[in-house]
């Protein structure tokens, strides 16, 4: 037998709690609610024994530059292995991932009346394998993970989910499905072109390693980068592919929600981390306008239709395609700076949205209507309620001090740096952030409270405060005092930027062999931004 | 080394010394000549043979009360027939350097290739067998339809050992006949006798179009064995104009058997008349045994001429999928679904083949294509047969095989719920489960051609937007399953299968799981022992 | 017998088989498609003589007989569900046969 690593431990032992359910009586739901309450906390814990163990300047033994890692032969005959590792960009995934899971379940303690055994069984699933894409360096165990995901989300939403439940999960499985097909055949693709230097491998650091030295031909790169991207942008999701997210959102209960906006849409941005940037350098480079736009499209269309949504959810949810643009544009602007900020932008998110649609979903649970129209001031009957909402408000809108700031201004910067166009552009984002959302909680928690319901509503319960309290405590930390957490991260957004330099920089090297390849110019332009990018941090 | 390799290692071990206990009267069987060891060889169809002559036997003096015995007669004579393979398997690693060989004048090879298959199609007969110890849906001849069966699955045995185009004619037709009868089992039932009759109409025209074809390789080689086939296609006829002729006429009466497009418009009435256990038959052995033989014809024979039939190969797998795919997005009846469904995936098999074609005739059989259309029709056994049996068990407690009877499954019955779930996501290619290492082997056979054949980079992506077609009406099954109310009252009434239902339910279903997430080498090395096919060419 | 060419006669089977294919798919009674069926597997023992004698084989004259073996028993359980069908529905018709069109 393998030995038992740190981070399979963390990965799967929710599949623990799942079992031990499974032989509790349906009708015991306190007893069910506990179990799975400590099974989620015993992850968190494990988790949080990964936190201390990392150690930003460590090298990594069995896998180079990955820290607990594990490497175990999983399917011999084709070359697949069981390969699991940390860097610092995945270490905050997975404990926001770990860390979410004890959230949801105890601020929704209440909500859930139908089947609740099943429901916190797949609320454990899908967080086995969500945290088993952030630690995967294997890209079959990653698509695995990534796929197996699917299920239990599908039945989240179509069981506990709101009126058009089957509509929205059939979407979502349906476009997550058509990009994951393409990405398989481009994974299988990249196994056997690794093949031309040494041995095939599906494993990512030692494809990173191999594509850093023999770069990948550039035509093969673009179609490589758009098998992934279209995955990853499905994910995200990126402007066009977006449609399935409010639907998704919307019609999931509050703790599938949580989870969609707290760590699933991660998974995509994630991916173009790990794969997409590092992998295809010339191809991003190449594509990188494409993606920056795209990027800024969401961020203004999501920020735009956010304002018009009668519904708090779906408001909630137009919001989290603009956060996430914000995130898309840091990761293609390609200095350290962004990434750092695209990578606690990330963190950020998880927390204030996953808090946030927790948030609407206790007053959803309270007032049975998501409607604003419904709400106008409730600030008086539940004043616990509107503090909490406040703060995690404005930490989503980036108020200075909170951490939706610290992530915001360093994509900012970076993406400045990279191109001040699209920095500018961007920036009218954040107005519009904190347009629709104040507008927003104007309506709802100010104003004539004409509707005898408002008046009763009943303010925060003891879990559900358990449960977010933690959260307002993580956006003050990080906003207040980000850089242990920017410490970790750059340990491991570094690499990503060294690879995305271009291969030839000195002078001599770019003008001997601009002189017989027209190529070059194409590039040129790249050399240029990032090379005023050096300067720039210098 | 894993626990189920070590339990694989064990198991064999112990299996290995229980030979040699018998060896050295099997050695002595073998030595007595020719004649003899040919029907020694025989033994695993004998074995079945016997079989069906005891249930006539029994059938006619202990009458209908005794149907539990013939169906306890059957499987033993099935699993007697699986240890007789496997005796045969380890005697040609024992006594023989290569497959034991060709007899009856070269008409039929024991090689691991086919033994391969017999080994599946008793499995997959046994798992049948058990759900029809209490299946009410089938009332009068209930001894003959496990007569036709076994009859059937005598007929694939020959027909996956078959290594000259008659035999292969012989008993695909010996088979096909008893799967005409299958199909129009319900002989008072209008659907089930329209389903025969195009079935038999079709599939006699088609074997006769498969029969032109021989005899025009027969006239351009002067002989129907595969293996002299191959010979004089490698030095003389590569570009003979009938070859092509010839192939496509073969390729009319192979593709109706397995029911790939466009030879698939019986499968669909057929299927929807028939009573679901001979649905469930049809659905996975014929296809089995004829691309076992599709296999033998296309990379033995026919593989040094692969330039020729490889277009029409790939335009086949394409129309396979498609046709299969969106037809089946519309049906509202589940076998009409599994119909539909299967051909489309026959098409990924095809894909495998054609892989393994284009690693020309020599490595053909050692090929990555080769072997991933092995093992998917490994996985695809196990998922079709359980999605089929949950099937026929919604069918007895739902009244009908509309898909509405699906709906609220799981308040009726949480236990196969689930496993038909897991059945269903295999079928998908959902990660964890088995079918999804199965469409994975052969995208990975594909992608290898793709930098070197611009056409695999069609195929490849044609199988990547039908994997994503299939998810819909795939999920569409899960959702009817979990999220959708009970049409009537009493559809959600509680229903418990027998013990031997539920072991028919349990064993495809974890195996279609199990296979995915503890995957071992083992069942893949199985299917790569299986390379033997081709040795007789080798040597020449 | 050496002066009709080879050629005639496998140009006879062809057009034999031909027409038969041809009747499977034009033909609506069940049994003259069978008749056509019939035509086509005669077709293919004419070809198969004809090789055998002309490439001095015997095999192909085997081989005829197997096949008239073989489609009779085809023939006979063919037969046996057109009967079926006809009892139970008076009509032999394909194009009646479509209770499954959808």
């Amino acid at each position: 037998m393998p030995d038992l690593d740190i981070l399979s431990l963390v990965v799967f032992f929710p599949l623990i709690g799942v079992l031990v359910l499974g032989f509790i009586d349906k009708r015991e739901e306190l007893m069910l609610k506990v179990v799975a309450l400590i099974a989620s906390l015993v992850t968190f814990g494990l988790s949080l024994i990964v936190y201390f163990r990392f150690d930003p300047n460590a090298v990594g033994e069995i896998v180079p530059g990955y820290q607990m890692a594990n490497y175990v032969k999983w399917i011999p005959a084709l070359n697949i292995n069981y390969v699991v590792g940390i860097d610092g960009i995945s270490l905050y995934l997975l404990l926001l991932t770990t860390f979410l899971l004890p959230v949801c379940i105890l601020g929704t303690w209440n909500h859930i009346k139908k089947n609740i055994k099943l429901y916190l069984q797949m609320l454990l699933l899908v967080t086995v394998g969500i945290s088993g894409v952030f630690v995967s360096l294997d890209m079959i165990l990653f698509f695995f993970f990534w796929e197996a995901m699917l299920i239990p989300m599908y039945f989240l939403i179509g069981i506990w989910g709101s009126a058009n439940r089957i509509y929205a999960t059939y979407k979502f499985v349906i476009y997550t499905m058509a990009g994951s097909a393409l990405m398989l055949a481009a994974m299988i693709f990249l196994f056997f072109y690794s093949s031309a230097s040494g041995e095939a491998t599906f494993v990512i650091p030692e494809l990173m390693s191999r594509f850093a030295i023999h770069r990948i031909d550039p035509g093969i790169q673009a179609w490589l980068f758009w098998g992934f991207a279209i995955a990853f942008a499905i994910k995200v999701p990126l402007f066009p592919f977006h449609t399935w997210l409010p639907d998704a959102h919307t019609e999931a209960p509050t703790a599938g929600s949580v989870i969609l906006a707290g760590v699933l849409l991660k998974m995509g941005t994630y991916g173009f981390m790990r794969f997409c940037l590092p992998l295809f350098p010339d191809a991003s480079h190449k594509f990188a306008h494409v993606i920056a736009i795209l990027a800024i499209i969401g961020i203004i269309y999501g920020a735009l239709v956010a304002a018009v949504q009668p519904d708090l959810k779906r408001l909630v949810a137009y919001s989290s395609i603009a956060h996430l643009g914000f995130v898309m544009l840091g990761l293609f602007a390609f200095n350290q700076q962004a990434l750092d900020g695209a990578v606690l932008q990330m963190v950020n998110h998880g927390l204030s949205t996953g808090a946030l649609f927790l948030l609407v979903g206790i007053l959803y649970d309270r007032r049975h209507t998501r409607l604003i129209s419904d709400f106008g001031g409730i600030a008086r009957s539940i004043p616990v309620f509107f503090v909490v909402f406040l703060i995690i408000m404005l930490a989503s809108i980036g108020l200075p001090g909170l951490n939706g700031f610290a992530g915001e201004l360093l994509i900012l910067m970076g993406a400045f740096k990279a191109n001040a166009f699209f920095g500018g552009i961007a920036t009218t984002g954040v107005i519009l952030a904190a347009i629709y959302m104040l507008w927003m909680f104007r309506r709802v928690f100010y104003g004539e409270r004409d509707k005898e319901e408002n008046k009763k509503i009943v303010d925060l319960r003891l879990p559900e405060l358990a449960a977010l309290i933690p959260i307002v405590l993580l956006c003050f930390w990080i906003g207040l005092y980000a850089t242990p957490f920017l410490r970790d991260i750059g340990s491991g957004t570094r690499p990503v930027v060294e690879l995305l330099k271009p291969p030839t920089h000195t002078v001599t090297q770019a003008v001997s062999s601009a002189a017989d390849d027209s190529s070059i110019m194409a590039d040129g332009r790249f050399y240029e931004i990032s090379d005023t990018a050096e300067v720039a941090n210098d | 080394m894993g626990l189920s390799e070590l339990a694989f290692n064990f198991l064999t071990t112990v299996w290995g010394r229980l030979q040699i206990l018998w060896s050295e009267p099997a050695r002595q069987l073998t030595h007595w000549g020719w004649e003899h060891q040919a029907y020694y060889l025989l033994f695993p169809e004998i074995s079945l043979l016997v079989g069906v002559a005891v249930i006539l036997l029994v059938d006619v003096f202990l009458g209908r009360k005794a149907f539990n015995i013939i169906i306890w007669i059957a499987i033993v004579a099935l699993f007697s027939n699986f240890l007789m393979t496997l005796h045969l398997m380890y005697m040609t690693s024992r006594f023989f350097s290569y497959g034991l060989g060709l007899w009856w004048g070269q008409l039929e090879t024991i090689d691991p290739y086919a033994l391969f298959f017999k080994q599946l199609m008793d499995w997959g007969d046994i798992l049948l067998l058990l759900v029809l110890f209490r299946y009410p849906l089938i009332k009068r001849f209930r001894s003959e339809f496990i007569i036709l069966i076994l009859s059937a699955t005598i007929a694939f045995d020959l027909m996956v050992g078959s290594s000259d185009l008659l035999a292969i004619y012989v008993m695909t037709e010996f088979g096909s006949i008893m799967l005409y009868l299958l199909a129009a089992f319900h002989k008072d039932k209008l659907k089930s006798l329209e389903g025969g009759l195009k079935y038999f109409i079709t599939g006699a025209a088609s074997s006769a179009a498969m029969l032109f074809g021989i005899s025009y390789i027969y006239g351009i080689v002067g002989s129907t064995n595969i293996y002299e086939i191959k010979i004089r296609m490698m030095s003389i006829y590569p570009d003979h104009p009938l070859v092509l002729f010839a192939m496509v006429l073969i390729i009319v009466g192979v593709g109706y058997k397995i029911g790939v497009a466009p030879f698939h418009l019986w499968a669909p009435d057929a299927y929807e008349g028939a009573p679901t256990p001979a649905t469930a038959f049809i659905s996975v052995f014929p296809k089995m045994a004829g691309f076992a033989v599709l296999m033998r014809i296309y990379l033995v024979a026919f593989a040094p001429v692969a330039q020729v039939w490889l277009p029409l190969f790939v335009i086949m797998a394409i129309l396979t999928m498609f046709v299969g795919n969106i037809m089946a997005l519309t049906q509202t009846s589940f076998k009409r679904l599994m119909a539909y469904s299967g051909i489309a995936q026959m098409g990924y098999v095809l894909i495998g083949v054609i892989c393994a074609g284009l690693a020309g005739p020599n490595e053909a059989a050692t090929s990555n294509g080769f072997w991933a259309a092995m093992y998917y029709l490994l996985i695809y056994m196990f998922m079709n047969l359980g999605a089929f049996i949950i099937g026929m068990m919604n069918e007895v407690s739902g009244g009908s095989d509309h898909l509405d009877t699906f709906n609220g499954f799981h308040q009726r019955s949480p236990f196969l719920s689930f496993f038909m779930t897991i059945c269903l996501l295999a079928l998908t290619g959902i990660p964890p489960t088995a079918g999804f290492i199965a469409k994975f082997v052969i995208f990975v056979s594909a992608v290898d051609y793709i930098t070197r054949y611009p056409a695999m980079f069609l195929l490849v992506l044609m199988a990547i937007i039908n994997t994503v077609i299939a998810v819909y009406y795939y999920v569409g099954i899960i959702k009817r399953i979990y999220l959708l109310k009970p049409l009537r009252t009493e559809l959600a009434r509680p229903f418990t299968p027998i013990f031997f239902q539920r072991v028919a339910v349990l064993v495809p279903a974890l195996a279609s799981l199990v296979l995915g997430i503890f995957y071992i080498d083992a069942p893949m090395n199985y299917v790569k022992g299986a390379w033997f096919m081709t040795y007789y060419t080798t040597i020449a | 017998m050496t002066d009709v060419p080879m050629f005639y006669y496998t140009t006879l089977a062809a057009l034999l088989f031909s027409i038969g294919a041809v009747g499977v798919i034009v033909k609506r009674n069940p049994i003259l498609i069978f008749m056509s069926i019939e035509l086509m597997l005669n077709a293919v023992n004419l070809s198969f003589i004809t090789y055998s004698r002309y490439l001095h084989f015997l095999e192909g004259q085997v081989y005829a007989f197997l096949l008239i073996t073989v489609a009779a028993a085809e023939v006979a359980v063919g037969l046996a569900i057109i009967v079926a069908l006809f009892r139970s529905k008076r009509e032999v018709d394909v194009d009646a046969a479509s209770l499954m069109k959808e």
